[in-house]
């Protein structure tokens, strides 16, 4: 009586060890992904600016004549003035592509399913087992169930551990966002910056009379530099929300890790809760940039 | 953000500068158009493209330092992302066995009872579950 009570108190501590709820775990790391998928944007979006920058330069303050001035030949030479930073991009992007790769294997290591996909498996061997006539269908079903509970009890240990490594990555994770981060708000923030400086001083040149042309013409650039200033406002306030989402991510990392035996709390659910609605602003702004 | 960034901070500085300057000749130039010759205002504007490539390069030069300031982080986190990807290959290896065992069961069921249609499919089974996922 005392074994069969202490054997159901194993069995009992075993399943319940089996039973820990991963979805903090696993929204950590999609939103997690869905950062570093956020950021690819502004790699193209840097050069861009870039590019602009010296086509609209050209455009208004060039010393070149009507008869001179040649678009293909602007762009060439904005696209050879920018071509290291898209050169360089690549570097960047393998610092995003690092951490998004990561971010979809925890994902998959925190798998609802991972401890008991391979409970379909044990079911089609004791299916098959069944077909022979001579093995006794009750022993089938048994060893199945055992199997079964084995399995799932050595894979729910190892997806754990695996799960706690991976998240004893902290500073290095950290570290690979605060890079997408800096990204933003000096390569691509500071291309828009240069931008949002240049389009003031063409219009107060307008204003001045300093760049030559009718009057509406002239109100007609007023009006067509004020629209492309918000457009790049627009652009440049994807930067905070970027910021912001790492910055939570770090804290809800960091929550995680403090936190390894009780994920299923609702506490770690509350904190990853946090984190998707600074992703989810994320999205939103870029929607309105893009 | 982290300290070991700092260099990198240093070198986006430098092209922020670089990028104002310009910025501060090409308003020299058009605020000061009539007292320029057109050769002046043509080298000042070479000069205003001049730093313009600079900017880029300096600020290319502090992508390259996010490179290999997070070059360890980077490598520490790819060798995390393969032990985890090793862990999902090792259940599925568990899958796969389980599936060749029930594949050679088959088989063996085709032999005993079967037509050698049966046992050829199943034969087929046992190849095809043996093939299938991880090596």
């Amino acid at each position: 009586m005392k074994a069969a009570a202490l054997l159901l108190a194993v069995i009992t501590s075993v399943l319940s060890g089996c039973a820990t709820d991963l979805k903090a775990v696993r929204t950590f790391a999609d939103e997690t992904k869905k950062i570093s998928i956020a950021f690819d944007p502004l790699l193209a979006g840097a050069v861009t600016q870039c590019q602009e920058r010296e086509k609209f330069k050209r455009l208004y303050t060039g010393t070149t004549t009507v008869r001179q001035f040649d678009p293909v030949e602007v762009t060439k030479q904005a696209a050879e003035t920018c071509k290291p930073i898209a050169d360089e991009n690549e570097t960047a992007k393998k610092v995003s592509a690092t951490l998004g790769s990561y971010a979809e294997k925890l994902s998959a290591v925190a798998g609802d399913g991972v401890a008991s996909s391979v409970d379909d498996d044990y079911d089609a061997l004791a299916k098959k087992l069944g077909d022979f006539k001579d093995f006794p269908k009750e022993k089938v079903s048994a060893l199945n169930g055992l199997f079964k509970f084995l399995t799932r009890v050595v894979i729910a240990r190892e997806q754990r551990r695996e799960i706690e490594d991976a998240l004893n990555h902290e500073e290095a994770i950290g570290l690979l966002a605060d890079a997408l981060v800096l990204y933003s708000e000096r390569v691509y923030g500071g291309y828009i910056k240069d931008r949002i400086r240049d389009n003031e001083d063409y219009k107060e040149f307008i204003k001045n009379g300093d760049i030559a042309m009718p009057v509406m013409l002239a109100k007609l650039q007023l009006i067509q530099l004020t629209g492309e200033q918000q457009k790049l406002a627009d652009q440049r306030k994807v930067i905070t929300p970027l910021r912001d989402s790492v910055a939570q991510m770090k804290l809800t990392l960091r929550d995680l890790r403090a936190n390894l035996n009780n994920m299923s709390d609702s506490e770690r659910l509350k904190e990853v809760a946090k984190l998707a609605k600074e992703v989810r602003a994320l999205y939103q702004q870029l929607d309105k940039a893009f | 953000m982290m300290a070991v960034l700092d260099a990198a901070v240093a070198t986006f500085d430098f092209a922020d500068q670089l990028a104002l300057i310009s910025s501060e000749l090409l308003r020299f130039r058009m605020r000061n158009k009539a007292r320029l010759s057109s050769q002046e205002r043509k080298n000042l504007e070479d000069l205003e493209m001049n730093l313009d490539k600079a900017t880029a390069k300096v600020r290319a030069a502090g992508i390259a330092e996010l490179g290999s300031l997070t070059e360890d982080a980077r490598t520490e986190i790819e060798g995390a992302t393969k032990k985890a990807e090793a862990f999902l290959k090792r259940i599925r290896k568990i899958e796969k066995a389980i599936g060749v065992i029930t594949a050679v069961l088959g088989l063996v069921l085709a032999i005993s009872t079967g037509t050698p249609r049966g046992i050829l499919d199943a034969a087929k089974a046992v190849k095809n579950a043996a093939e299938s996922g991880p090596a």
